[in-house]
């Protein structure tokens, strides 16, 4: 509570540790999806499921590439 | 030979310098307008999320210089950013001399702003810079303008290129 309530947007930066931070690719790739779905599709209707799937290959890609590489770095 | 059904691209520079000016206004101009409010505001929440993440500190042409100019693609609110973050960061730039970068150097303590660090500052310049990114997919789109259709026919080059005998490559379902 006293970190929010010290907080100014844009002077202070947000009092976020590291699990949490990951978090923050769910926003990044949802917006990239909505951007290159918004320039693909001529039926704009079909934007939130398409960019919802794109969210969900991005994120998931990231995922399996952590976990290979967990399994990479345990092995070797 | 086949016949496309798809418009004719054309040469939009005005659309494209506007596109730059204000994300999605280019696509609003050129008549696609509910596509260019989802970008613009797509593109500047993104934009406003970095700068509330990392702090204005996310926006620096001297320390992160190849990230802002990817960020400089979002338009000149970034030099406007970057103005600020500056004119904050260096107070009295004017009255000291710039040859001694050593007495140029900013006190951090008594800095006006908090500067953010390590993984926080990485996340806001990060999503700075992939909106001036995905701003410039869609400057790119503008620039060379072909409004995107459903009954686009393959030409003979799509033909050539895509794999898939008798698979019709639209615009949307090319990836």
């Amino acid at each position: 509570m006293m970190c929010l309530l010290a907080w100014t947007p844009l002077l202070n930066p947000i009092d976020l540790h590291e699990p949490w931070t990951f978090l923050l690719l769910i926003p990044l790739a949802l917006a990239i999806g909505i951007i290159y779905k918004a320039l693909k599709l001529a039926d704009l209707s079909r934007l939130p499921r398409e960019s919802l799937r794109v969210t969900f290959y991005i994120v998931g890609s990231m995922i399996l590439a952590a976990i290979a590489l967990l399994v990479l770095t345990a092995l070797v | 030979m086949p016949h496309s059904h798809a418009p004719h691209p054309t040469w939009q520079p005005a659309a494209a310098i506007l596109a730059w000016l204000i994300p999605g206004a280019g696509h609003f101009i050129l008549g696609q307008r509910a596509r260019g409010i989802i970008i613009g505001i797509t593109i500047a929440s993104l934009y406003l999320g970095g700068l509330l993440i990392g702090g204005i500190s996310s926006v620096d042409r001297k320390e992160n210089y190849l990230w802002y100019y990817a960020q400089l693609f979002t338009g000149p609110v970034t030099i406007g950013i970057d103005y600020w973050h500056q004119s904050l960061k260096y107070p009295a730039r004017e009255v000291l001399h710039v040859s001694f970068p050593q007495v140029n150097q900013p006190d951090y303590d008594k800095l006006p702003y908090v500067q953010s660090v390590g993984r926080v500052n990485e996340l806001g310049t990060l999503f700075c810079a992939v909106a001036g990114l995905l701003n410039l997919l869609v400057i790119m789109d503008v620039v060379y303008f072909r409004p995107p259709t459903d009954e686009q026919a393959p030409t003979e080059t799509d033909a050539a290129v895509v794999p898939g005998a008798g698979r019709v490559v639209t615009r949307e379902n090319a990836i």
